[in-house]
């Protein structure tokens, strides 16, 4: 294999297919079957164009390739090269499977998200709480409208898990939602 | 005799046509010239050594995040093991093109390869999960809009110009929607895939106007080592891509304006005409600035085929050139003009700001230098980054003889050289522009070309005695030092694992995706907003809003005064993103805001970010214990 070989063929397969996405976003838009339908095109191009080419190039007599011993470039035969080759995809696949690993190190300590937003014209609100710490959690939610407290709520939320519900919103008075959670007390208002 | 061989067989103007020439399938001795077998195994020896520099980069950066926040003997430990890792991926190429036995052709071409994939593989390793850099998370917006909507030219509002230059985009999608992969593995192949043949095209092109594989190789080497080759030129960017369009394009014109010689066919010379259009379209759809570059290149060779041509011949050595300069000037005005008028809009003002300073600076005004709130780089970055500028500065006159002595016959030999003289007004930029680190540092993406050549030409000229090849591995490394300084990501966050406040990627965190993700999915999309540097990326990426610059104002001084409703009125904000641990750490960079003409102060002081609370008109809509966001109602407007 030459190296600039695969260049040139990914460099204008890459070309062709931001041309391809142009057409496309004329004609279909870049839906899946577009591309389908394109990456056939593609095919059937390049094998017509080989076809043609070897026609044609059968049709002359072309002069014997001699490989004098050593033109022949043998980057990946010698089995020490071949050694030091494997060698050095495992050092990879070692550093690619240590960072996939380490990632996983950074651990957020956890979190809760809670929310009050208006919900449209109406007189309501959405009320939301997300539990983004790791583990399931217990959360006291409470609703004031003024001073006077609607209703409250325990939340028993798995990791990742959210709540939400529309409350009314009492014309005049402003909502205030107060979130208990490990270690802090997140507010809202609407 | 190794030399002179591959010297005579590999010379782009004295050698045949199809020498070097990769779409003639020409081969060359080279690997039997330098030893045959033996030099094939000490390319292979290279590759390992590169990959151990791979994974010793990779453990550095394990260590980083195991170590998250921690100083001392672990951290020191693990920012050596990244030093020792970029050495090991650098310094084989580098020695192998600077010492004895020259590479072969296919071991120089492979190990070009080779350190593409290993400088690819450091920028993966270092965000290996998803897009952290803020150009990826903006052009995943784009992306993720084209997926959506299955058409191209959407709204982005954290970056406007990004979908009407959609090329990678345009690539990523239908990889996605072929294959079902997901959208961070689909962007990692294309953007990979990119900077390989990026890589391998810069070194057919050093290659062939350099006349050896050793020149070639050494070229691409230095040139690796420019501040942005290693991340910010391999994200996933239009720029990646649009680089590697740009670096064929190139390469086909050096083709096509070779003489032709005997035996070669019509169609081929037609067929290298067709790809260098080819790919100088896909470069205009695909990234503004690079197209430029790619006109103004053909432009420069066509100059300096002035210089090398005999009168008679002159015209016709000009005008495929020149043609090709016109050519792209026409495709670039037209993409803009139908395209992408967004483009004028997007790059004026840092062009007349550029112009300004250069007015100013040549009427004795130097501005103030800016970031003075910024922490100092640490004494050994700052001593890198000033010894790789004086010491590219010395060198390129050296490497502008070399290229007299030798190549002044090659017009494309001389417009490297000349290209290389952009590097002096790069180094001046930070000195007489307030963001001109900035504006240089992408410059340098470009002017590092001729560059790297200039330098790879001095380098290769250097005799084999042990006090030049001390000097040669001196010069690699500081050439390398002096990147890595001046490069991404920046000191403080060399090494991933910690949290910095309103940083680059090291600010993102869980938290903060959280609620830039409950915005879109509560929030009308498109709504004006407010935020310190992080927030503003994500709302306007994950969230889908509309982030708006320089109204730093609203957040600084513990009141919120007439002007501040005033400018939340012009500027329509409404929401504003308030990130409490802006009141905690203090930002390296000196600013938590996107703020051209605001300062405030880094950490914010807590009471100003509480203010809000007491506003009225503003409601508390969301809060996650460190980000809370509020919505502004008409009261908030009133002054």
């Amino acid at each position: 294999m030459r190296p600039d070989r695969a260049m040139w063929a990914v460099g204008l397969a890459l070309a062709c297919a931001v041309f391809a996405g142009l057409v496309l976003n004329l004609t279909t838009g870049l839906t899946r079957a577009g591309w389908a339908v394109t990456l056939a095109v593609a095919v059937l191009a390049c094998v017509g164009v080989v076809l043609a080419v070897r026609r044609r190039r059968a049709g002359t007599v072309s002069a014997a390739t001699v490989h004098p011993h050593g033109l022949r470039l043998s980057f990946f035969s010698p089995s020490l090269t071949a050694g030091y080759l494997l060698l050095a995809a495992t050092l990879v696949g070692g550093a690619v499977w240590l960072t996939q690993v380490s990632a996983g190190w950074q651990h957020s300590p956890g979190f809760a998200q809670l929310w009050l937003v208006p919900a449209g014209k109406a007189a309501s609100a959405t009320l939301g709480v997300r539990n983004d710490y790791p583990l399931r959690q217990t959360f006291h939610l409470e609703l004031e409208t003024g001073a006077h407290t609607v209703t409250t709520w325990n939340l028993h939320l798995a990791a990742g898990q959210a709540w939400q519900r529309t409350v009314a919103a009492p014309r005049g008075n402003r909502l205030a939602a107060r979130l208990t959670t490990p270690g802090r007390v997140l507010e809202a208002t609407s | 005799m190794a030399r002179r061989n591959t010297g005579a067989v590999g010379n782009g103007l004295a050698g045949s046509w199809l020498a070097g020439n990769g779409l003639a399938g020409g081969r060359l001795a080279g690997g039997r010239l330098a030893g045959g077998k033996l030099a094939d195994s000490r390319a292979a020896l290279a590759v390992l050594l590169m990959a151990a520099g791979v994974l010793a980069v990779s453990i550095a950066y394990a260590a980083g995040r195991a170590n998250a926040g921690a100083g001392g003997t672990a951290h020191a430990a693990a920012v050596a093991a990244y030093w020792l890792g970029e050495a090991l991926i650098f310094g084989p190429p580098a020695a192998l093109a600077l010492g004895r036995p020259q590479p072969g052709e296919q071991a120089a071409a492979w190990l070009a390869v080779a350190l593409g994939t290993a400088t690819y593989l450091v920028k993966y390793l270092y965000s290996p999960s998803f897009f952290e850099f803020p150009d990826e998370l903006e052009h995943w917006r784009t992306l993720v809009t084209v997926l959506t909507t299955h058409h191209l030219f959407g709204v982005n509002y954290a970056l406007p110009i990004s979908p009407d230059y959609p090329g990678i985009e345009v690539v990523t999608s239908a990889l996605i929607s072929l294959t079902g992969l997901g959208v961070f593995a689909a962007g990692l192949i294309v953007a990979g895939l990119a900077h390989l043949v990026f890589t391998t095209a810069l070194y057919k092109l050093f290659r062939q106007v350099g006349g050896t594989p050793q020149i070639g190789l050494a070229a691409v080497t230095c040139y690796a080592t420019n501040p942005h080759y290693q991340v910010f030129d391999a994200i996933f960017g239009y720029q990646t891509l649009a680089l590697a369009f740009f670096a064929l394009a190139l390469l086909a014109l050096r083709t096509a304006t070779q003489p032709v010689q005997p035996g070669v066919g019509r169609t081929r010379v037609i067929g290298t005409w067709v790809l260098a259009a080819v790919f100088a379209v896909a470069t205009a759809a695909t990234h503004h600035v690079t197209s430029y570059m790619l006109a103004g290149t053909a432009l420069l060779v066509a100059a300096t085929t002035t210089v090398t041509t005999a009168t008679t011949r002159r015209r016709a050595a000009i005008a495929a050139p020149a043609g090709f300069a016109v050519g792209c000037g026409a495709i670039v005005a037209l993409w803009t003009w139908r395209v992408a008028p967004a483009t004028v809009s997007y790059l004026s003002p840092a062009v007349s700001s550029l112009a300004d300073s250069v007015r100013s600076a040549l009427a004795g005004h130097i501005p103030k230098s800016p970031g003075t709130a910024a922490l100092p780089a640490p004494l050994a970055d700052r001593a890198a980054s000033y010894a790789v500028a004086l010491l590219i500065m010395a060198g390129i006159p050296l490497g502008w003889r070399r290229i007299w002595r030798t190549k002044r016959a090659d017009p494309w030999a001389l417009a490297l050289g000349a290209g290389a003289a952009l590097y002096y007004p790069c180094v001046a930029l930070p000195f007489i522009i307030a963001d001109g680190s900035e504006l240089a540092g992408r410059m340098l993406t470009f002017v590092y070309i001729p560059v790297g050549y200039t330098l790879a030409v001095t380098l290769v000229s250097w005799p084999q005695t042990p006090r030049a090849k001390a000097a040669k591995a001196a010069v690699v490394a500081i050439l390398l030092a002096g990147g890595i300084a001046m490069g991404w990501p920046p000191w403080w966050e060399r090494l991933p694992g910690g949290y910095v406040v309103d940083a680059f990627d090291s600010g993102i965190t869980t938290e903060s995706v959280a609620a830039a993700t409950w915005a879109a999915a509560t929030l009308a999309p498109g709504q004006r907003v407010a935020a310190d540097y992080t927030n503003n990326l994500l709302m306007g990426t994950y969230g889908g809003l509309n982030p708006v610059n320089d109204v730093a104002a609203l957040f600084c001084g513990g009141q919120w005064t007439a002007a501040d409703a005033v400018l939340a009125r012009q500027q329509a904000i409404k929401y504003l993103v308030v990130d409490l641990r802006t009141s905690v750490y203090r930002n390296p960079d000196g600013s938590d805001f996107i703020d051209s003409t605001t300062a405030c102060p880094t950490p914010v002081p807590l009471p100003d970010l509480r203010k809000f609370d007491s506003v009225a008109g503003m409601t508390r809509v969301y809060d996650s214990g460190n980000i809370v966001v509020y919505a502004l109602s008409e009261a908030a407007y009133a002054p």
